[in-house]
């Protein structure tokens, strides 16, 4: 039961505003002799595993931590290049912590802009007539539920599949995104939402709609 | 609840005995209505792509508005919006995804993509309250797919599948899913 993240989006498709609420971190250690059985490659300054997923370290996930010591942009805290590290047999057996790779600022706005032409591809392809974009988007382990104003605001929630109570929250949100956002006289339409007040409003809201979820079931 | 009424009113006539019937029964049958009036279900139609986005296979039952442009245009576009809506569900998503089987609904209807590990799309359109749609889809893989088409020395694998036999039962297993049956064909 848990509610992860919240996107808002413009009008014209922008991000104005996202709060990631509650993101489950996954982390796999593992030590490793040489020769590496699993196949990394760098990936946008990050090492990533390309090839040989094997418990639970999956394609895709990142070197967060060599024997403990933290990997940014695929140097070690150190300062030594973490590929080199990995290659030189000498410091075997070793010990390598990944994690799921977590979405940057720059990837969260990248990916709030592709939603805008899928929502209005969804109505375009329906087999009914007069269908609006999408409502509800379902994959195996999460859901994410999106309302449309009749302004063209768009509120994303992404949560649990089994969490309840999501459209009350939704319109939870418009609520407070009217009170706390439109009525600022020094918010400007379609600029990043940053206002204290609806951000503690918001994490209230969050918060009981995640109780109020479980005490449903 | 007639029962209740025979025995709290002493003097039933006619006319009284109608108005309570409005007010007390028929409500009850009226709330008992509902729900059959929302099980219509129906599956528009289904898109069967390859791996590399060609369109194998399109079918449609009962689809009542046409996108307005020609298939080939169509399924270019459909295939471009699953790749990209794809890339976006793993991207945003907080945890690993385990299988390739994903849906959305708008109002008016529901879209269902399974993907199996080939890389094979199948994506069918159903109405918003279709149950079971992930078993028929991986169905229609295992039993129709694989027994007609991969199974078929005659049909390409890379090719738009032209086997009439593999129509006929496909067409019938979409027919005989619960989801498909409760409208009239």
């Amino acid at each position: 039961m848990t509610i992860n993240s919240v996107y808002i989006l413009s009008k014209s498709g922008g991000l104005i505003y996202q709060h990631d609420h509650n993101i489950p971190t996954l982390e796999h250690e593992k030590t490793f002799s040489f020769p590496l059985e699993i196949k990394l490659e760098l990936q946008n300054r990050n090492v990533v595993v390309s090839y040989g997923q094997r418990d639970g370290i999956k394609v895709g996930h990142q070197l967060a931590a060599i024997n403990g010591v933290k990997v940014t942009t695929a140097q070690l805290e150190d300062g030594r290049d973490a590929m080199q590290v990995l290659a030189d047999e000498a410091n075997y057996p070793i010990n390598l912590k990944f994690t799921r790779p977590k979405l940057t600022t720059n990837e969260k706005i990248f990916q709030a802009s592709m939603f805008y032409p899928l929502y209005a591809l969804a109505s375009q392809f329906s087999p009914e007539p007069k269908s609006s974009g999408i409502e509800v988007l379902e994959a195996d382990n999460f859901r994410m539920n999106c309302l449309q104003t009749l302004t063209g605001v768009k509120f994303m929630v992404i949560s649990d599949p089994k969490q309840s109570g999501i459209d009350g929250l939704l319109h939870r949100i418009y609520e407070l995104y009217a009170d706390f956002a439109l009525k600022n006289p020094f918010y400007s339409l379609e600029m990043p939402i940053r206002c204290e007040l609806f951000d503690e409003h918001m994490k209230s809201a969050l918060e009981h709609s995640e109780k109020l979820g479980i005490s449903n079931v | 609840m007639t029962g209740l009424i025979r025995r709290t009113f002493v003097a039933l006539d006619e006319e009284i005995f109608k108005s309570l019937y409005v007010a007390l029964i028929r409500p009850h049958l009226e709330y008992a209505n509902q729900p059959r009036r929302h099980c219509e279900m129906t599956i528009y139609n289904l898109y069967l792509f390859d791996r590399d986005g060609q369109l194998l296979y399109y079918a449609e039952w009962t689809r009542k508005k046409q996108s307005g442009m020609t298939k080939d245009e169509e399924a270019k576009l459909m295939y471009g919006m699953i790749f990209s809506m794809k890339s976006f569900v793993t991207k945003v998503s907080p945890v690993d995804l385990r299988e390739g089987y994903m849906s959305y609904a708008t109002n008016k209807y529901c879209l269902n993509l399974y993907e199996t590990p080939s890389k094979l799309k199948f994506v069918l359109n159903t109405d918003t309250h279709a149950q079971g749609i992930k078993e028929l889809l991986h169905q229609l893989y295992t039993q129709v797919y694989v027994e007609y088409v991969v199974f078929n020395p005659l049909c390409s694998l890379n090719k738009p599948i032209e086997s009439e036999l593999f129509a006929t039962k496909l067409d019938e297993v979409v027919k005989q899913s619960p989801a498909y049956a409760s409208r009239p064909a």
